[in-house]
């Protein structure tokens, strides 16, 4: 599924909420985007376009990636600008800019990004940045699910008009799919509420206009047929 | 266009014209920088966002707490306790199981603190983390101390366990004697003593709801009544008449009242009523009815 940039009408036809899925790396601490619950190599392949030996292409193994966050955007729309947003930043952090990227990343002593064994933290904290940095560029109202609240950061980092942060709830569901799936529903369904309130939000609006259009009719022919003294 | 419109001449066109001039452009104004809508500012990279700890509380009384020295998360070289040293095997030796069994517990404790602050600061340097190792195997020391302690306790129990039945009712008499001859200065010690011996023979412990009633448990019921008896009501009219008691019931009776000459005379009272009565317990359910006092005393406690 996971295997292609999915579109808004395939994501709303195959059941899918307007979600970005953030994976983080157990071994590395790299983080992978995903408009599914899942991922395959096309993400990887995608978005780790610059292997090296600080940032080498990770594996696909399912056991060390573990959902860090789900996002939830109230438009299929704004998912998909918010995901390629992201892609688009981890573009400018590898390839296009990363001497910029280099300036805020820590150092060791010999001026290698900081690293204990294959663990680099600052991968996951830029992923944070990027998410609440592409939730202002789009300026939509969002709502992250962390695994952990620790993970966030400061809250003067984050707008609180636009992002409303919630934990997972783990209890019950260890297995991470079926969390997914769970927070897919749930997604699904607010998206659902919300289109139904917008769409009767909509007919009222319209229903309000035309019934005004009416009035200024029967105004305009009462005044057409008044007889001329 | 010319084909499909009415055909006319260029005089007669110009009246069907348009005649409302074209508006003008709006003069193009470049807007403030901040009133620009977020959209248009181009993505750029922002600084990382650290984790913090203040995005949720922990209580006081977290297990993981244990693992940590009055909550801080690296001890400095200096606040260690350098110049501590184990407890010896002598100490030991006069410490009973309950402080041993905590003492343990406080080393274990202390030794899981040092592990994971051995194991911070092995990352950068393992000399660093020396004087942690240090003190460390301190406190392991101490503790293999206490296991040898305990097991020396446990040989000694093994052996006298063995020895018991021969020389048992010698000791049984050697404190009868003592017990008989010792002064009112020595009341605090001789109950004390008491209650070892009635624990070491006969299994009774001091904290009722912890005793299984056997055979043993009514032997000493029975021993311990008799000495009560001797020593406090010794000059008691019936005290001939009572002499020895050899029915459970009234041991129990004499064996719960407080060792005061005064407690031991009404419970020669109940005694004398339960004759007077023929209340007896029978020699073949002494064990269950024991039991079933028991249990009622613990029920009345609870």
């Amino acid at each position: 599924m996971a295997t292609k940039f999915r579109g808004a009408n395939w994501l709303q036809k195959n059941d899918f909420a307007p979600q970005i899925f953030l994976f983080r790396n157990l071994e590395t601490g790299q983080v992978l985007y995903s408009q599914l619950p899942e991922f395959s190599d096309y993400q990887i392949k995608k978005q780790f376009q610059r292997p090296n030996w600080e940032n080498r292409r990770p594996k696909t193994r399912p056991d060390i990636w573990r959902i860090m966050a789900v996002a939830n955007f109230p438009t299929y729309e704004s998912s998909i600008k918010a995901f390629e947003s992201l892609v688009h930043l981890r573009t400018l952090r590898d390839v296009v800019t990363k001497d910029v990227a280099m300036k805020y990343r820590p150092k060791n002593e010999d001026n290698h990004i900081w690293y204990s064994g294959q663990f680099r933290p600052v991968y996951t904290q830029e992923a944070v940045a990027d998410l609440n940095n592409v939730i202002q560029h789009i300026g939509s109202k969002t709502t992250i699910f962390w695994e952990d609240e620790w993970r966030k950061g400061d809250s003067s980092h984050w707008k609180p008009e636009l992002v409303q942060h919630e934990t997972m709830n783990r209890t019950g569901t260890r297995i991470q799919s079926a969390l997914l799936d769970e927070l897919r529903v749930k997604g699904r369904e607010l998206f659902q509420k919300a289109s139904r309130e917008e769409n009767t939000r909509k007919q009222k609006r319209e229903a309000d206009r035309a019934r005004k259009a009416r009035r200024k009719a029967a105004v305009q022919a009462e005044q057409t047929e008044q007889p001329t003294v | 266009m010319f084909q499909n419109s009415k055909r006319l001449l260029h005089t007669s066109r110009v009246c069907l014209a348009r005649k409302q001039a074209p508006k003008k452009k709006a003069k193009f104004v470049p807007r403030d920088k901040t009133s620009k809508s977020t959209a248009e500012v181009p993505l750029r990279i922002t600084p990382p966002i650290t984790p913090t700890v203040k995005n949720f509380e922990v209580s006081d009384d977290h297990p993981l707490w244990q693992f940590f020295h009055e909550q801080s998360y690296l001890r400095q070289f200096d606040e260690l306790d350098k110049n501590s040293r184990s407890w010896t095997i002598p100490e030991l030796r006069r410490k009973n199981f309950n402080d041993l069994h905590s003492l343990w517990y406080t080393c274990l404790k202390e030794r899981n603190i040092l592990a994971r602050e051995q194991h911070l600061l092995n990352v950068d340097s393992e000399r660093a983390a020396q004087p942690y190792g240090d003190l460390a195997e301190k406190v392991r020391e101490t503790m293999w101390r206490i296991r040898h302690v305990l097991s020396e306790r446990h040989h000694a129990h093994e052996r006298s366990q063995e020895l018991l039945p021969e020389q048992k009712e010698q000791i049984l008499n050697e404190f009868k004697e003592n017990f008989l001859t010792a002064t009112k200065d020595e009341e605090v010690e001789l109950q004390q003593t008491l209650s070892r011996l009635q624990y070491a023979i006969f299994g009774i412990s001091e904290i009722i709801a912890d005793n299984i009633v056997d055979k043993h448990f009514v032997e000493g019921l029975k021993f311990i009544a008799n000495l009560k008896l001797e020593r406090y009501a010794k000059d008691h009219p019936d005290f001939q008449e009572l002499t020895p008691i050899t029915d459970a019931g009234e041991a129990f009776v004499l064996f719960h009242s407080e060792p005061t000459t005064k407690s031991i005379t009404e419970s020669i009272e109940s005694v004398k009523n339960l004759r007077s009565n023929n209340i007896r317990v029978d020699k073949l359910y002494e064990i269950e009815s024991v039991t079933e006092f028991v249990n009622k005393l613990v029920d009345e406690s609870q």
